[in-house]
């Protein structure tokens, strides 16, 4: 794959990890996966996809700083975790 | 019995190659750690082929794709809480690469931390 895809994808990843809600992160994560994946299978959608996460990053490095201000408590997925 | 007889060849020999990459035992023990925490973060991947991970498998190896190397590279940073440099990550194509950019991070934030 090509290395500014990749770039952006590694990008998009570490932005979405900056989440500390649960389900905020694991939303960011889980459609980045999707949608780079997809590329992977139709290389067609390449500039469709870049075009879109870089509008996207912007706004997710964004709205992990709006949204980190209003985090309370972790998930209960999470509190699971951390006891096992 | 190989080694009685590299020794016998070059006395010197291992211990000077030990001596060059571990030259304290604290080197050598985070060394360890460091390679059992990248280990079990390849481990946690679920396209892992875990019968053949090992410290000089690479990532095709191991039957991951460049996603998979990226979010392997993502997941690493996370789990050893900082970022490193884009260019050493793209140098990272197997378990040995990882261990040795990771430990050179950790060696260098150890010294920093002790400096101050």
């Amino acid at each position: 794959m090509d290395k500014q895809v990749l770039k952006l994808y590694k990008s998009i990843l570490r932005a979405g990890n900056r989440f500390r809600d649960y389900n905020f992160r694991e939303y960011v994560i889980r459609r980045a996966k999707q949608d780079f994946r997809e590329l992977q299978n139709n290389p067609d959608l390449k500039n469709k996809v870049i075009d879109k996460y870089t509008k996207e990053l912007e706004v997710i490095q964004r709205q992990t700083i709006v949204q980190n201000l209003y985090y309370q408590t972790n998930h209960i997925i999470e509190q699971k975790q951390c006891n096992n | 019995m190989f080694l009685r007889a590299l020794r016998l060849i070059n006395p010197m020999g291992l211990q000077y190659r030990t001596f060059r990459f571990c030259s304290t035992t604290q080197n050598k023990e985070l060394l360890e750690e460091v390679t059992a925490k990248v280990l079990q973060v390849m481990k946690s991947a679920a396209k892992c082929k875990v019968e053949k991970l090992s410290e000089k498998a690479t990532f095709e190896e191991l039957g991951f794709d460049s996603l998979d190397a990226v979010e392997m590279v993502v997941a690493l940073e996370e789990n050893f809480g900082f970022d490193i440099q884009n260019e050493e990550a793209e140098r990272i194509k197997g378990v040995g690469e990882a261990i040795a950019v990771f430990y050179k991070y950790v060696v260098q934030r150890n010294s920093t931390s002790v400096k101050q």
